[in-house]
């Protein structure tokens, strides 16, 4: 089935609704009607500064009305937006920046040096829109809000296909680089499409934002509320942080769909203080990006029962691809399935031989069909050790081992690869012990992942380092290159690593013995 | 060692803060600047209480008690000074 580009569910919501709101962000709003005029005049003047169909445009900016003006104006320049999250340092930005090949920007005036930066970091930036004042800045022009509003409110004429990239994510890359993974609008739409009916989304519901957009949790909360013509409302970062808070921003924003990471549930199940003020508004819950512990979960039941709750799972490279509702009325097992493919995929289970694996056998998990990534940004190797093509379509190898129960659901049971979750989110286990060994004083280095009830994992290293270094100055100098939810929580210094016969570092008896 | 002092500790130790200690002054806002995200929140909260032995409600978790080093040490010292408040040290 084929799928209208995402911004025509922007246009489509902005008929039906128009006065309806479309994102709630602290004291402002923003109706369907003026999202969509406002996106077609930055649009506007982003073909007035030359960029055009197949362009990736960065976002560099808070979560924001802005920031959704921004990504629905790249999208209807036929352009695919790039969320670059502030909070990661300038090398691994601009090593994502120059990967990605972006010319221009939508920022904000308070980040105008974090551009700048960008610039010195040999980011060829031409344009960064939603500064201040029209400017010159080293070189890259930087074009204010009020240029963009005296634009035409009529998107410039640009065709976009199903096919054409809409969003490039980058995630966490074994070889010590984050990957770009590119989606089409297809692949959101398809998802945003399919989600919508299962948790049967309408007007009159409150959608929430939570993640940040370079998660693709966030596909869903901004497109499928579009889908809806019903308003999103951003959380505040303090919200992000306090459970009491985030339970009164879901009392006093009406919140009715929430969808998160699960550590921002338990952390209302745990301190939200719900028990006393409950959740009335919630009917839909839905939870992805890391396993929920089931202890939480049951609790999390008992205070909010009155709301449905799915299991979404899926790697960056298929959005979604696999669900589960939870029953809420018998008693929850230990483990929560990931649920039954959504009907745009077809999932195998494929093992180590290469054939089908029966029922109750472990194998790899394929996916193919609708939501399936178009690849890697500028890496065909990689895609193509990835992507299995099939005749007509990609199948993705997800690294991800499940077993297929005798009713039909897929149970999760770990990764192929050194690849964790933390924090809900992912990291490559290699990633980190490259950015280690790019330290001069370290000669050796293995990461692991020691399970945590609260954050799925807790990263430890252990180093072999000549001449010394104390553990603040090496965390400060990793923290360089690697966003803080990659920094190991603890760091241990050997004289030297276990060694496997083979002279590989034994992961195994490291964490054995190491903690 | 005063309460400041301590909290100073733990979060280098148990937080993201990757910066020099003496960084991380007692005004620094530990939100805006990402030092404390909900898990650390959560793991400095149930610190506070067994390191203390001061009792923290639902409600005591806001940004006016956790904004800052020096916000904790305040609220912290206030819980301990109460009638009732048993500190051990």
């Amino acid at each position: 089935m084929r799928h209208p580009p995402i911004h025509e569910l922007l246009r489509r919501a902005a008929e039906l609704n128009p006065d309806g709101t479309a994102v709630i962000d602290g004291h402002r709003t923003i109706t369907y009607a003026e999202l969509d005029a406002r996106s077609d005049r930055l649009a506007n003047a982003m073909a007035a500064e030359g960029v055009t169909r197949g362009d990736r445009v960065g976002l560099l900016l808070e979560k924001s009305i802005e920031a959704i003006v921004g990504i629905y104006a790249v999208l209807k320049s036929g352009g695919a937006y790039v969320p670059l999250d502030e909070g990661q340092p300038l090398a691994r930005l601009s090593y994502i920046a120059r990967n990605a090949g972006i010319h221009a920007l939508v920022s904000e005036p308070s980040r105008l040096a974090a551009c700048e930066s960008l610039a010195e970091a040999g980011v060829p930036l031409r344009t960064v829109f939603g500064a201040d004042a029209p400017s010159r800045k080293d070189g890259f022009r930087a074009v204010g809000w009020e240029q963009v509003l005296a634009m035409p409110a009529r998107a410039p004429d640009v065709a976009v296909d199903a096919d054409t990239l809409a969003y490039i994510l980058y995630t966490s890359g074994s070889t010590g680089e984050p990957k770009g993974v590119m989606l089409s609008h297809e692949n959101g739409v398809s998802f945003v499409d399919w989600a919508a009916r299962e948790v049967g989304l309408g007007t009159e519901d409150r959608l929430s934002s939570h993640a940040p957009l370079h998660f693709d949790l966030s596909i869903f909360d901004l497109f499928a509320a579009a889908r809806a013509a019903a308003p999103v409302a951003l959380v505040p970062a303090s919200a992000r942080v306090f459970p009491t808070e985030l339970a009164d921003f879901i009392r006093t924003s009406g919140i009715t769909v929430w969808y998160s990471v699960p550590s921002a549930l338990t952390m209302l199940t745990l301190r939200g203080g719900i028990e006393t003020s409950p959740l009335k508004t919630l009917r839909v819950v839905i939870f992805a990006g890391e396993v929920f512990p089931t202890k939480y979960l049951r609790q999390l039941i008992k205070l909010v029962p009155q709301a449905r709750y799915f299991n979404f799972f899926g790697p960056t490279e298929t959005n979604v691809c696999t669900s589960f509702e939870v029953p809420t009325t018998s008693t929850l097992a230990d483990t929560i399935p990931i649920g039954t493919p959504l009907p745009c995929v077809t999932a195998t289970i494929v093992r180590d031989g290469g054939e089908l694996a029966a029922d109750g056998e472990v194998g790899e998990l394929m996916i193919g069909g609708a939501t399936v990534m178009h690849g890697y940004w500028g890496d065909p190797e990689r895609t193509a050790r990835t992507l299995v093509h099939d005749p007509g379509r990609r199948v993705y190898r997800t690294g991800d081992l499940v077993r297929r129960l005798p009713d039909g659901t897929l149970h999760y049971l770990g990764r192929r690869d050194a690849q964790i979750k933390t924090r809900g989110y992912r990291v490559e286990l290699g990633e980190v012990e490259t950015a280690l060994l790019a330290l001069d004083e370290v000669v050796e280095a293995a990461v692991i992942a020691i399970p945590d009830d609260a954050v799925t994992n807790r990263l430890a290293a252990f180093v072999v380092v000549r001449p010394q270094l104390e553990e603040g100055a090496l965390k400060r100098r990793l923290a360089e290159r690697l966003p803080h939810y990659m920094i190991p929580d603890t760091v241990e210094f050997r004289d030297e690593l276990p060694k496997s016969s083979t002279g590989k570092v034994d992961r195994r008896s490291l964490s054995k013995n190491g903690v | 060692m005063n309460t400041e002092e301590r909290v100073r500790d733990f979060l280098v130790e148990e937080s993201s803060w990757d910066r020099p200690r003496e960084e991380l002054t007692d005004e620094l806002p530990l939100i805006e600047n990402r030092v404390l995200d909900s898990m650390a929140l959560l793991r400095l909260v149930a610190w506070l209480e067994s390191e203390f032995g001061v009792e923290i409600t639902d409600a005591e978790v806001v940004p006016s008690n956790f904004g800052s080093i020096e916000r904790i040490g305040q609220f912290v010292d206030s819980k301990l000074a109460a009638p009732g408040g048993q500190g051990r040290v």
